[in-house]
Order: C-alpha cells, then sequence, then structure tokens
C-alpha cells in the first residue's frame, strides 16, 4: 500500500471506481441534508446538536475517506478527511460548530462534489480546494486541536498514504480497546435500528464483496494482496456504516492481517487463507440470518481467534489483528456505542458521567497506571462498565484506551482533575441523559447479549424480509427499453398480419355468391335441354365446362375457409404475444422508475444559500417525495428545476419587509410537489411570493424586439405570460454556484419537451406563481393515433386528442378567410399541415376533398383545433424516436416512430401546431384580411344553415 | 484510476496520427469522383423508403429506419447546389457517423476503398472550394489518372454558417 501500486488490473478498478461513484453520491447527499439540519440549528442559536447525527456525518466522512484512500484519489482523500476531523472534534465536544465552521463545510462538500463530478468527466478542469483544507486546519487549530495528521505541511502524497493506512475507523474502535485479546468483539454491539433499504443494500452488496473475497482467496496464488485488502475494507466500511459493528470488527481484523501481510510484502499462508475463509463463512452465515429475518447470531468471535491463530503460528511476536495504533497522539473518543453500553449499565437514580482515557503508547507499567486512574474515580463515585476490566487492568502492559461509567454528583472538571495521572494523554468526559426512554437504548441485559438486542430490532422493524435489489448499470436498462420497444413495434406488425389474414379469410359470402351462380346456370342448363334446337350444343358445352370451372373454384374456396379456425388460433397466439408484451413493458418501466425524493432533496440546499445571500426567509415544502419517474428523466430535470426553484426563491419571493407590507407572513414558501395524473406525472413549482406582472412582460418583450408594441397590448395576460418561454426573452444569467449553471426559460422549456412533457405557467399578482411540469410515465411509449395526411402516416398523442369528427360541406365555413368547422355548436379552425409546414415536394395529388373533412379535434378549452387528415387508421402505442438522436429537433414534430411495416412515421407535437396556428401561419390571405375584431368574427361566420 | 479513463482517448489519437496511409471510401457524385475516411463509414445501404419530414432544409430528404434506429438522409447533390437527377440502380446510402450521430448519405455509386498515401494529397486549390460550396474540402488526392476530391463529412453536417442549412444544430451539447 505504500507505493502507488500498479498491479491493479484495470477492470477491477473501473468497476470500483463506479462503486465509489454511486457511494459517494450517497454519503454526499447524505452530509449535506445533515449539514443543512445542523445549519438551521446555527442559526437558532441553540447549538444542541444530536450525537448521533454527528456522528453519522462522522462515519459517512470516514467511509468516504476509506474508499477515496483505497483508490488513491488523494484529493478526495485528503479533503474528506478534513472534514472527517470537523465532525470528530465536533461530536467530542472539541470544536463549537459555528457558522464559520458550518459555511466552511459547505465549502468543503461544494470542492468534493466537484472532484466527484470530475471523476465522471476528467475533461473539467481542476478542483481548487486548498483553500478549503487550509480553513478547516485553521478552524481546529483555533478551536485548540490541531489536526491529528502531525505533518499539515507534508506533502500530499505522504499524508494520503497515511491516510490510507492508518485505518482507525470508528466501528473498529471496539476492537482495539477489547478487553481481551481473544475476544475482542465482546461488548461490541450491533445498533438496533437499522433501515430495511440500508440492510438490503448492505446484504447485495456484502454478498458480491464476498463472493469475489472468496473467489480471490481460493485463486492459485494470492500474490497481490491489495484487491483483498479493498474488499475487506469495503465490507468493513458496509458494515459499520449502517451500525452492524460486529460484523465491521471482523473485517477489520480481516483487513488488519492482510495489512500486515501486505507491508511485510509476505504472501498469504494456507493457515490465514483457511481463516480467511472461515471468516468469510461466518460473514455469509451473518448475511443470510440478516436476510431471513432470524434471530441474529454470529460466529465472528471464533471466525477471530481462528484469524488470530492463523497469524500467531507463522508470526509470533506480530500483535496479532489489533495492530500497533500510533497511540502516542490518540486521542480519547467514546464512540456511540461506548455510550449506549456505559448507559445501560448505569445504576438507577443517580447522575453519571461517561468518561474515556488514553495513555502513552510507550508508558511502562500502563495497566498499573489505569488502575491508579480507576482507584482515584472510585474515591468520586460509584465505578461501573469499566474496560478493559478493573481486575484485568494491572496485568496488562498497554492500555490504549480506558472507558468507564462512573455515577458521581461531582462536576466534570474535578473528575479529570483527579484523573491527572502520570502518562495521559487525553481525557473525555460527558453527562450522560438524566432520563431513560427505554425505546432507544437498549435494555441492560442486553449488554452482553448482542444477538437478543439485534433481535429485538429485527422485531422493531417490519417483520417483511428485506428487498433484495441488484445494482444494474442504467445503460443496459436503456438497451431493455430499446428492446421492448422493438417488440412492441413487432407485435404490432403481428396484429397487423393478423387481422389482414382474418379479412381474407371470411369470405363465406362468395360461397354463398357461387351457390346461386351454379343454380342459375343449372336453370340455364335445363332450359337449353328442353329446346331442340341442335345448334345450340356449342352453347350446352360452353355451360358445361363452366360448371365444372364453377365447381373447381367451390373446392377452393372451401379449402381457404377450412384455414379459419387456425387463423383464429394465429390471432389468439397474437393476442396472447399482446399481453406478454404490455407485462414486459411495463415492468421495464417500473424497473427504470425512482422516487423523485432525492431529487428535491437538493433544493433544500439550493434555497439556503439564496436564503443566505439575498436575506429572504423562505421555506422549501417537499410533497410527493415517493412519486417515481423514470431514471433518465430525473436526470434531465435536475437543471430546469434548479432554475425555476432558484427563480422562485429569488425573483418571486419578496423581501421579508415588502411582504409584511402586503400582508402576508415574512417567511414566504417554495412549494416542490409531485404527483400523478393519469398517465402523467405533474411536478410543480410553487411560489406564494408577488407573482408576474404582465405590463413588465410585454415591455420586456417589446424592447427585446419579440413583438410589436401594438401586438403586446393585444395580448391578455395568459398570454403574455407565455411570452416568457420565448427565445431570447430570458438569457442565460452568468454562471453562479448557486444555480449552476444558468439558462433561460426558452431553454428550460425546450428541455422538458425533449422529455416529450410540456410545461404550464399560472401566474396571479400578490399571490404567487405556479410552474407545472407534464411528463410522461415514460420517455419511450406513447399511445397515439394513426393518421394519414399529405398520404403519409403521421401519429398523433392520444392524451391531446379530443375527438375525431366528419365535418360535411355545410358545417364549413370561413372566418378571416381561415377555413373553419362547427362542431357542436363549437366554431374550430381547421388546420392543414399541408399549409402550416414548410414541405419540399408539392402538394399530395389527393388533396381532401372539399366537401368533407376528416377532423380530430386536439388541444383543449379555447385552443381546440381540427386538424385535417384524409384517414384515420386506429390507435396504437408507438415507440417514440428522438429526432435529436441523430439530427435535431424539428419544430412541430414530437419525434418519430418506426411503424408495423418498418417504415418511419412522424409525431406530432400537438401544442406547436396550435402555437402555429393561432400565429396565424398558413392563411391564405393573412395580410389583406378585414381586421375585425374577433367578436365580428363570430358574427360574420357564414354558417349555412339548411 | 485516472489512468484508466485517459486510455481510449490516447487510442483514438494514436490511431489517427500514426498511419502514413488513409483508407477511403470513394463514390461518385454527378460527374465527380469524392472520397471520405473510412473511418467514418459505418455501413452502405440501398435506398429505401424515406419519410420526408416538413420544416427542414431540401437536402434532408427524410428520415429512414435502420435497425430500429431513426436516421436523416442527407442528399449530397443537392447540398452541394448540384441539380438533383432520379435514383438508378447504382444510388446508395453511405452510413456515416458524425459527431456521435449517424447520418445517411444519398450518392450516386459507391465505387470502392482504397488506400493512399498522405503524399498523394495536395491542399485544395481555390477554384475548387468555389465549386463545392464552401470549406468542406480538406484536398485533392491524385490516385492514378482520377482525381479524387476529399471532403470532410463533419464539416457538410455541422456548417453553421449556411442559411439554414444547419444540419445538427448542437453539434457541442451532444
Amino acid at each position: 500500500m505504500a507505493t502507488k501500486n500498479h498491479g491493479f488490473d484495470d477492470e477491477f478498478l473501473a468497476t470500483m471506481l463506479g462503486d465509489f461513484l454511486d457511494e459517494s453520491q450517497e454519503y454526499l447527499s447524505r452530509l449535506n441534508e445533515n449539514l443543512l439540519v445542523l445549519d438551521e440549528l446555527v442559526d437558532e442559536g441553540e447549538p444542541e446538536f444530536d450525537p448521533d447525527m454527528l456522528n453519522e456525518m462522522f462515519r459517512d466522512a470516514h467511509s468516504l475517506k476509506g474508499l477515496s484512500g483505497m483508490l488513491q484519489l488523494d484529493d478526495i482523500n485528503r479533503l474528506t478527511h478534513r472534514i472527517e476531523n470537523v465532525f470528530d472534534a465536533a461530536r467530542n465536544g472539541q470544536l463549537d460548530l459555528t457558522r464559520q465552521a458550518v459555511d466552511l463545510v459547505f465549502e468543503a462538500l461544494d470542492k468534493l462534489t466537484q472532484m466527484v463530478d470530475r471523476l465522471k468527466d476528467p475533461s473539467v478542469e481542476k478542483v481548487e480546494y486548498e483553500a478549503v483544507v487550509e480553513g478547516i486546519r485553521q478552524l481546529l487549530e483555533d478551536a485548540g486541536n490541531a489536526p491529528p495528521c502531525p505533518c499539515p505541511n507534508a506533502s500530499k502524497e505522504e499524508e494520503a498514504l497515511v491516510e490510507s493506512t492508518e485505518g482507525t475507523p470508528i466501528a473498529a474502535v471496539s476492537s482495539e480497546e477489547g478487553t481481551s485479546p481473544d475476544n475482542p468483539l465482546e461488548g461490541v454491539t450491533d445498533d438496533t435500528d437499522i433501515p430495511d433499504k440500508y440492510l438490503s443494500l448492505f446484504i447485495a452488496e456484502t454478498e458480491e464483496s464476498l463472493d469475489g473475497l472468496s473467489e480471490l482467496l481460493v485463486g492459485d496464488e494470492v500474490s497481490d494482496l491489495k484487491p483483498l485488502l479493498v474488499i475487506c475494507h469495503r465490507i468493513k466500511g458496509a458494515a459499520a456504516s449502517i451500525g452492524l459493528h460486529r460484523c465491521a470488527a471482523l473485517a477489520h481484523a480481516m483487513e488488519d492481517l492482510l495489512q500486515q501481510r501486505h507491508e511485510a510484502s509476505e504472501p498469504l499462508t494456507p493457515d490465514i487463507v483457511d481463516a480467511m475463509l472461515s471468516a468469510v463463512d461466518a460473514i455469509r452465515d451473518f448475511i443470510e440470518r440478516l436476510r431471513a429475518d432470524k434471530p441474529l447470531e454470529d460466529r465472528f468471535p471464533a471466525a477471530y481467534t481462528a484469524l488470530q491463530k492463523a497469524t500467531g503460528a507463522k508470526e509470533p511476536t506480530a500483535q496479532a489483528a489489533t495492530p500497533a495504533e500510533p497511540t502516542a497522539t490518540a486521542r480519547a473518543r467514546l464512540t456511540s456505542e461506548d455510550r449506549q453500553a456505559i448507559y445501560t449499565a448505569r445504576p438507577a437514580q443517580r447522575p453519571a458521567l461517561a468518561g474515556a482515557v488514553t495513555f502513552a503508547s510507550d508508558l511502562p507499567l500502563a495497566g498499573m497506571k489505569a488502575s491508579l486512574v480507576c482507584n482515584r474515580l472510585a474515591g468520586l463515585g460509584q465505578l461501573f462498565a469499566v474496560a478493559p476490566s478493573e481486575e484485568e487492568l494491572p496485568q496488562l502492559d498497554d492500555v490504549p484506551l480506558l472507558r468507564f461509567g462512573l455515577a458521581t454528583d461531582r462536576g466534570k472538571e474535578e473528575v479529570a482533575a483527579a484523573m491527572d495521572v502520570e502518562g495521559v494523554v487525553d481525557i473525555v468526559l460527558e453527562e450522560l441523559p438524566e432520563e431513560t426512554t427505554g425505546e432507544d437504548i437498549a435494555p441492560a441485559a442486553a449488554k452482553p447479549a448482542p444477538p437478543a438486542s439485534s433481535q429485538r430490532a429485527r422485531d422493531r422493524r417490519s417483520s417483511d424480509r428485506p428487498a433484495e435489489t441488484v445494482r444494474v448499470d442504467i445503460d443496459r436498462l436503456d438497451q431493455l427499453m430499446n428492446l421492448t420497444g422493438q417488440l412492441v413495434i413487432s407485435k404490432a406488425r403481428f396484429s397487423q398480419l393478423c387481422e389482414q389474414l382474418k379479412s381474407m379469410s371470411s369470405r363465406k359470402q362468395s360461397l354463398h355468391a357461387l351457390s346461386s351462380l351454379e343454380s342459375r346456370l343449372e336453370g340455364v342448363v335445363d332450359e337449353l335441354d328442353s329446346t331442340e334446337e341442335t345448334d345450340l350444343h356449342v352453347l350446352r358445352a360452353h355451360v358445361g365446362s363452366m360448371r365444372r370451372d364453377f365447381e373447381a373454384i367451390r373446392a377452393e374456396i372451401e379449402q381457404l375457409l377450412k384455414s379459419r379456425p387456425v387463423v383464429n388460433e394465429l390471432s389468439e397466439a397474437v393476442h396472447q404475444l399482446g399481453r406478454v408484451t404490455d407485462g414486459i413493458q411495463k415492468s421495464v418501466m417500473d424497473t427504470r422508475m425512482v422516487p423523485v425524493g432525492p431529487l428535491f432533496s437538493r433544493f433544500k440546499r439550493v434555497i439556503r444559500d439564496i436564503t443566505r445571500s439575498n436575506g429572504k426567509n423562505i421555506r422549501l415544502v417537499i410533497r410527493g417525495e415517493k412519486t417515481e419517474l423514470d431514471k433518465r428523466m430525473i436526470d434531465e430535470l435536475s437543471d430546469p428545476l434548479i432554475h425555476l426553484v432558484r427563480n422562485a426563491a429569488d425573483h418571486g419571493i419578496e423581501s421579508p419587509s415588502d411582504r409584511e407590507a402586503a400582508g402576508k407572513p415574512a417567511q414566504g414558501t417554495v412549494t416542490l410537489d409531485a404527483f400523478h395524473r393519469g398517465n402523467q406525472i405533474h411536478i410543480r413549482v410553487r411560489d406564494d411570493g408577488r407573482g408576474l406582472d404582465p405590463e413588465r412582460i410585454r415591455a420586456k418583450a417589446v424592447a427585446k424586439g419579440i413583438l410589436s408594441a401594438q401586438d403586446a397590448q393585444r395580448l391578455s395576460d395568459a398570454q403574455t405570460f407565455k411570452l416568457i418561454w420565448e427565445p431570447g426573452f430570458s438569457t442565460a444569467e452568468k454562471i453562479t454556484e448557486v444555480s449552476g449553471r444558468g439558462m433561460g426559460m426558452d431553454i428550460v422549456r425546450s428541455k422538458i419537451e425533449r422529455i416529450n412533457g410540456s410545461i404550464e405557467l399560472e401566474s396571479e399578482p400578490g399571490q404567487g406563481t405556479t410552474i407545472s411540469i407534464i411528463l410522461p410515465l415514460t420517455m419511450a411509449i406513447l399511445p397515439s393515433l394513426l393518421t394519414v395526411i399529405r398520404d403519409d402516416v403521421f401519429a398523433i398523442p392520444i392524451e391531446a386528442i379530443v375527438e375525431i369528427v366528419r365535418a360535411s360541406r355545410r358545417d364549413l365555413a370561413t372566418v378571416r378567410g381561415a377555413k373553419t368547422a362547427r362542431v357542436r355548436g363549437r366554431i374550430i379552425p381547421i388546420v392543414e399541415l399541408e399549409r402550416i409546414f414548410q414541405w419540399h415536394g408539392p402538394a399530395a395529388a389527393t388533396a381532401p376533398p372539399t366537401d368533407e373533412w376528416t377532423l380530430v379535434i386536439v388541444g383543449s378549452g379555447q385552443n381546440e383545433i381540427g386538424l385535417a387528415v384524409q384517414d384515420v387508421l386506429g390507435e396504437e402505442d408507438i415507440v417514440i424516436k428522438s429526432l435529436a438522436e441523430n439530427y435535431r429537433n424539428v419544430e412541430g414534430l414530437a419525434g418519430a416512430s418506426i411503424l408495423g411495416n418498418g417504415r418511419v412515421s412522424l409525431i406530432l407535437d400537438v401544442p406547436t401546431l396550435i402555437d402555429r396556428a393561432s400565429n396565424g401561419y398558413g392563411r391564405p390571405n393573412d395580410a389583406g384580411a378585414p381586421s375585425a375584431s374577433p367578436a365580428d368574427d363570430v358574427s360574420a361566420v357564414d354558417v349555412p344553415t339548411a | 484510476m485516472a489512468n484508466a479513463v485517459l486510455d481510449s482517448h490516447q487510442l483514438a489519437s494514436e490511431n489517427d496520427g500514426a498511419d502514413r496511409t488513409l483508407q477511403l471510401v470513394s463514390f461518385r457524385l454527378a460527374e465527380e469522383e469524392y472520397g471520405i475516411e473510412i473511418s467514418r463509414v459505418r455501413e452502405i445501404i440501398l435506398v429505401g423508403e424515406i419519410t420526408e419530414v416538413p420544416q427542414t432544409p431540401p437536402y434532408v430528404k427524410g428520415l429512414i429506419n435502420l435497425r430500429s434506429t431513426v436516421i436523416p438522409i442527407v442528399d449530397l447533390k443537392l447540398r452541394f447546389g448540384l441539380p438533383e437527377t432520379e435514383q438508378t440502380d447504382d444510388t446508395r446510402i453511405v452510413v456515416v457517423d458524425v459527431g456521435g450521430k449517424t447520418i445517411g448519405v444519398i450518392v450516386d455509386a459507391v465505387n470502392e476503398v482504397l488506400r493512399i498515401s498522405r503524399d498523394q494529397i495536395a491542399p485544395p486549390p481555390q477554384a475548387v472550394q468555389g465549386n463545392a460550396g464552401d470549406d468542406y474540402v480538406t484536398g485533392l488526392a491524385k490516385v492514378n489518372d482520377r482525381l479524387l476530391i476529399l471532403l470532410d463529412i463533419e464539416k457538410i453536417m455541422f456548417d453553421q454558417d449556411q442559411e439554414e442549412g444547419v444540419l445538427v444544430s448542437e453539434p457541442s451539447e451532444s
């Protein structure tokens, strides 16, 4: 580990890196969330921090540090180490989390996020983070905590190496302070309430790790220990991060053993391999129990002993699996497990302290010194939960850490003073909480019996077994979705062919026709027979041959009719295929669905930063975070949503004084909401701010040259608001740290439209603005009506269709030169694709007849148009192919699709068609039309009544 | 780790630079012979049914279904301002990969795949540039008695200057 290792094979590294990207995302988002909570607490000025939260933050930072160290991501490693320092100091009460500290950590997390992003896209410029590291160092120094790394000026490389070899994870503390070297697991208990979600992740991940480990271990020759180390570290991290400390401790022991071997450049002996494998089995067994939700027992102590033996046998001098920690600089710390152990052992009804002491590492007679400390403490009150125990202390040569509980009325200072014995390096004292809540703290009896407490935890969770998960590359899901799309297309083709066959084989009438023809022929023959004219014999012969021919035809048709049952069967089979296809399509869609919650959570930070910079008081309300969306859609939504939320907070919400003046609460609210409605998903960004000002928008649109002042005045408010989506109306803002990349509203709209969504805006002056993003359930499949226009097949999304009508001549009229149709009392403009689009070739020869039109009415409310089509083919689920994939988006088209016959057909984009139609595209004599008011137009409609 | 990411880039650039020879696909447009780098060419197919797309420049003939992928078809002659001609038995679509997109190009005939040395390539004379429209001509190659006009297919597809001629509006974004 001490050198940059090139023995790693690239594939392994790539997998690790992928895992790291995944995991780091989780850690970073949790850190960010917790930090936001801290941030609020700091703001409220009552820094009563939840120690569990600080612990969790420490743990997350620590896990990140460990992972990055293993992958030799030195920069990330270095920065996470600093963040870890901060939380370590904070949870030990050595650092006050001030505003400055929180801001600094925010900054550090931002830098970290950038660094992780940079792993995905190495072309991004290097992240400069030196200032943050220095800031944290300064912060800790001011608080009287020099960072534990004794060499702040050491070269990066060197420091990074210190990190990666340090290996003192929180979870493993238990093994360091173990009472006897034989069983470091004694007293280590698992956390009691592990969320199912994490548990199932842990199970999946660790199983994979164990498989990898076994494979490496049983391999021919284990020459490179690095991959083994990485895996053990990963198991340790995974277990520790969800509070399975016993498992973590064992994995830590495995890691230590490997580390030793690695540093000594010695290969693994068969004994060690055996011991490692038995440890793997023990963990596997443990996981099996977790999965089956059985009472938790483990064989970890035995496995640990085996590990000890294996090393001991070959290398008696080695200090087994607890390597010499740099205890000279070790600081005393209490883990949450320590606290719990002490808490559960406390005598009732007495105030008590929890404490920890460290001694200098090379202290002679450390055990005796520790005993002395115990004696002195016993003089101040009742000593309990001492580890290592008082009996064995005098025999110990080395006591890295002494942990105890003390029931006493004396103050912390007095107790600390009593402990000031030669060789004591560091002391931590904490007051234990007064009251017992029962639920959160395991009963006293549970202390030496972890299985019992774990069992309780299992029981408290829902008794369901955790769902098993598999991590899948999103590209594979895309591939699957594509294939499903093709399956849907094939299904459509089959149905089409089947229908054709059916219509061909159901010609019963022809048989009737044939019969009557034959009988008439019979009549003719009889007639001929009755006449005696001899020169008619030629005719008779002809009729005879005709009769024979007819018989042959009859036989053929009868044969054909026999195929009917087969066709019916085929039809049944195709139907079944359709059902299966639908099932597959639905399942594939489901696998791609992820909750929108994590995306929404990111905006807490956005709001926080905005309020900090503009002095507004804004609350973010998140609703419907469980609503699920296609993963790709979530990815695409992130940028536009940030922009919308930022807009709402920055421009929508007024300053507190303005709000109060307007009679509103000083605190503004931005609401993020997601919900299903029919086959769509709505995402809403709402603010209760000042609303849009139509006058200002008109003025700005005129100033930007989007429309003339005259036109602007004619627009209704609702029409005016639509102007903000126009290209060039809201120009891209400069890049800020808050929003990341700024973009214009037109880009927001086009991004939403690119995922086949639409965006709507409502605004009420003084009441606020609501922007709704409406998305299809999937980006891939769209129920559509297939129609024929210009002799080509066009698909119209069913969602947009109101009805299909046939308009005869008398329903038609011309309003200001534009064709309209009267449909059940409504006057609906007729839109001909021919006219509103530019085509290359001349108009198709078969223009629709002017006396009867088939109109597909699309749109809603005031915005209905009748799309003239030549024919309607029927409804079908079509697979959307983006035009931008290989070409570019075309206005008026939502994409393309491949039909059952293999041809490409275009999908019409209804909102654009309506826009174009209402903007007067394609009116034959637009300029020459008399400029009457709309009211006049309607009254002037020439509607023949008869 | 960073190495693993860099490797593919390095590989690509090495392949481009090290070779002294160039492999081309040559094809005919009207009476002229053109060549494009073979690395750009994905396949050559017969002309099937093309679905016309409105709101596009005339040289974009439309869309076809290439094994469940929808790709645009460009008529190079129209792109170069040459008169359109009827399809013949020799007419082909050359499917090229450009800037991450797959595009079909209609040509009058595909001639051959040939290998030329970089020494054979002369820079385009001023006069020829005028003919083909713009600076898509990267050079002229003399092969035996024939003159091959080498095209930069990427420039043709992404030319931003031509009015309404932007085939792919956001080459940098994707």
